[in-house]
Order: C-alpha cells, then structure tokens, then sequence
C-alpha cells in the first residue's frame, strides 16, 4: 500500500493503519530499534510503542515521508529505553561507541542542566543544519551512525567501504561538527 | 553537554535527510523486482564482465609485445649475439688496447737489436766470424721459411685447418701453433696440429668457455703449453695452458680460464 494510502487510513481512525504500517515498516522500525537497544525483546516492544505513538500524532500530522517519520520516533522512543535501561549502568555495544565517539563533540565539563534545556531545541536545529551542509556521502555516514545507530562494518557494506576508510570519515566528520558546535557557542 | 544529549539532538535530523541516506542505501542494495530486469541486469554485468575480461587480455598482449619489441631493439642496437660473442668482443677490445704500446715496445727492440748488430758487425774483426754468422742467418732463414709453408699448408681435416678449432675466434685469426713449454725451451719448433673434432671442442671450449677467474685466486699449476695465434695483421697472440686446466691469454693480462679437465686432455692430445 502506498504511504499516503496508509495515512489516509491513520486520519480515518482506522486501525487498519497499523496493521498496513507494520507489514510495510515493522521489519525496518525493528532494525533501527536494534541498533540502539541491542535486545530482540525491547526492539519489538519499541515498535509497538511506534504504532502507538504514530497513532496518537496522525492527525494532526501529516507526515511528507512516512519511513523517516516512524524511523525518528522509533529511534526516540529506542533511546528513551535505552536511557531508562542503562541509567544505572552502562553496558558495551554499538550504542556505547556511538556515544563515546559523539562524547569527542560533547562538552563534558559544562553545564547542561534543566535551565539550559531550552537550548536542545536549538541544538536539534544545529545538527540539522550541520548534516545539511555536509556533503552527499559524508551526510549519508553521519545519519547512518549517529542517527541510526548503525555498526561500522554494517555501514561500510552498505557503501561499499572499507571499514576504515568509514572510520576515517566518521572521525572528520566529528571534527567538524565540533567546530560546528564551538561556533555556534554550544561547547567551550 | 553529554554525548547523549548529542545523540538526542541528532533525532531531530530532517525527515528528508533521512528519507535520502535511506534511498541511497536502498538503490545501492536493491535487486531487480521483475524477471525482466533480473535478465537486463545479467546481461549488462555478464557484458562487463566479457569486457573487462578482453581489455585484460589486451593489456597483457600490448604490453608483452611492447616489451619483446624493446627488447630485440636492444638487442638489434647492441648487436648481442651470444655470450661467447661478448667475451669475445671484450677480449679484443682489451687486445687493441694492450697490443698498441706492445708493438711500439717491440719495434724499439728490434731497432736497438739491429743498430747493435750493425755496430757488431763493423767491429768484427775476423772474417770467419762474420761467414759463421752468415750461415747462422741462412739456417735460421731456412728454418722459418719451412715454418711458413707449415702455416701456409695447415693441417687438413677433409677442407678444415687448424685455425678452424678455434670456433668463433677463428675470423680474427689465421694461423694457430702449438708447442710444449719444454721443448720451447730446448728451443723445439712449433706444431700446427691436425684438424679433429675434439681438438676443436676443446680449444673452442678453452677460448671462449671457460669460466674467466682472477690469476691471483686460481691455483693454475705450471705452465704446459704455448698456442701461438697470428691475427692478420701479423700480431701474435700466446696462449697458455696450465696443468690444472687453466687457461690465459698473455694479452689479457691477469685473467685466466678455467676449463673442464676434460677439455684440457684434449689440447694435450693434440701433441700426440
């Protein structure tokens, strides 16, 4: 079915929706989750609680490209989990590197409190405007791994890469959001 | 800031951004859905495959060809032809540059020689001295003229001459003796030997051959035998054969070959 069929199908309150939306995304919606939750368990929970959330937004939503749509809630709702899960401690996988790796762009000795907090939108607004700018391909590598979590060797696959060569790539790419961000006064 | 708030503000990435990396990875991975396409697909990489299969093939063959053309035109502008030609090249060319001054050497000799015997002559008192003299030179003259007819005549092996044993030397020279170190020294004559295969194996062998060591570093033994090679210019050249079956040219100073002890029974033959 095609996507608009199926928010037609949300906005008319029919819960045939998700069952349309989970033959079509259910198997990718559980991808993107696995990356960052890295538990079979969770990832399918995660996806149901995407239905659901997808449910409560359309409408008033309506979104232009629905796979992206439910791949960032997905991707939200995977990392609220995985916060929830690792508060008390944090374990190894993909999501660790990808957080260690980002912690090179991160500012670890400032304050980021709850009065700050009104500076994450404009953060999210950073970022986006940061993979804008990018080129094609480096935009590509930094979606696939700091949004979707991806594994390394996953991605280089994908792009025909040698892993190192991503890793390379990554790691400029990381330089220059620092920059990015020290520019714009998010980090000292 | 924490990296987890990073990777949080990272979720706000545009939906169209995401939707492209997506695409991208899709077209990438993507299979042809219908038959159809699957055969087009075939084709068109089976097509590529034949291709790059003959642009090797062609890569290979150029370059092959570019390669044995260069180096027949090496070989063409050096003119090489064996290694024996080399050597021999060598050798001569060494020859050239020793045998000039030899020859100025020579010629300054026999000058004094002459001038001293002249003044002998003059000084001599007593008329049978100078017949008894006289006789000596008929003698000598005698004997050289019958060595002469000896290199004129050779020796004969159905139309091949002794000069034929030297192999691919045999252009540069035109009459080849032989004599023991011994009777050279109890004044004997020269031999020209009689043309066998084996005498020519063994003195081809000995001359062009042989494995060229430092004089100093080869145990040569004495010296058995002279081989006397006349170029035609008149230049003699003497070769010396050793017990050990080693070999050296007086006009390649310093340098000796070592041939098989096989070879070096043949050249003894030769006497026989």
């Amino acid at each position: 079915m095609e996507d608009t069929a199926i928010i037609d199908l949300y906005w008319k309150r029919d819960e045939q929706a998700i069952v349309e939306t989970d033959q079509k995304y259910g198997k990718y919606c559980h991808t993107v989750a696995y990356n960052v939750l890295n538990d079979v368990e969770d990832s399918r929970e995660c996806v149901n609680d995407t239905w659901l959330r997808a449910w409560n937004s359309m409408p008033p939503k309506r979104p232009s490209v629905l796979r992206a749509f439910l791949a960032k809630i997905t991707r939200n709702l995977a990392f609220d989990r995985y916060r929830a899960r690792s508060a008390a401690k944090r374990g190894s996988g993909t999501m660790e590197a990808v957080l260690d790796e980002l912690a090179e762009c991160a500012d670890l000795s400032g304050n980021w409190n709850a009065e700050e907090a009104c500076m994450a939108a404009e953060l999210k607004e950073a970022i986006n405007r940061f993979a804008e700018q990018l080129p094609a391909r480096e935009c590509d590598l930094f979606v696939r791994r700091y949004f979707f979590a991806e594994e390394i060797p996953a991605i280089a696959r994908r792009y025909q890469m040698t892993e190192n060569n991503v890793t390379v790539s990554l790691s400029r790419i990381r330089k220059k959001l620092r920059k990015y961000l020290k520019e714009g006064e998010f980090i000292e | 800031m924490r990296a987890e708030d990073l990777f949080e503000a990272a979720g706000g990435i545009d939906d169209k951004l995401i939707a492209r990396s997506d695409r991208r990875v899709r077209s990438s991975q993507e299979k042809p859905s219908s038959g159809k396409a699957a055969k087009r697909t075939k084709k068109r990489k089976s097509r590529r495959s034949v291709g790059a299969e003959i642009y090797r093939f062609t890569v290979v063959a150029m370059s092959t060809a570019v390669v044995v053309f260069l180096f027949l035109m090496a070989r063409d502008l050096l003119g090489i032809r064996n290694l024996s030609d080399i050597r021999n090249r060598i050798a001569s060319t060494q020859e050239s540059s020793i045998a000039e001054p030899m020859q100025a050497e020579e010629a300054a000799a026999e000058q004094a020689e002459e001038s001293a015997v002249m003044r002998a002559e003059e000084a001599a008192e007593k008329a049978e001295a100078s017949s008894d003299q006289r006789d000596s030179n008929e003698a000598e003259a005698e004997e050289s003229s019958e060595v002469a007819e000896n290199r004129a005549a050779g020796s004969f092996f159905g139309n091949k001459t002794a000069v034929d044993m030297l192999g691919d030397l045999k252009g540069d020279y035109v009459s080849l003796e032989i004599i023991s170190v011994e009777d050279e020294a109890n004044g004997g004559s020269r031999l020209v030997p009689e043309y066998t295969e084996e005498g020519e194996k063994a003195l081809s062998e000995a001359f062009s051959k042989g494995k060229p060591t430092p004089k100093v570093f080869a145990a040569t033994g004495e010296a058995t035998y002279y081989v006397y090679l006349t170029k035609k210019n008149g230049e003699v050249h003497r070769a010396v054969f050793y017990e050990n079956a080693y070999v050296s040219m007086d006009n390649i100073p310093g340098v000796v070959m070592k041939i098989s002890q096989a070879d070096y029974e043949e050249v003894k033959a030769l006497f026989r």
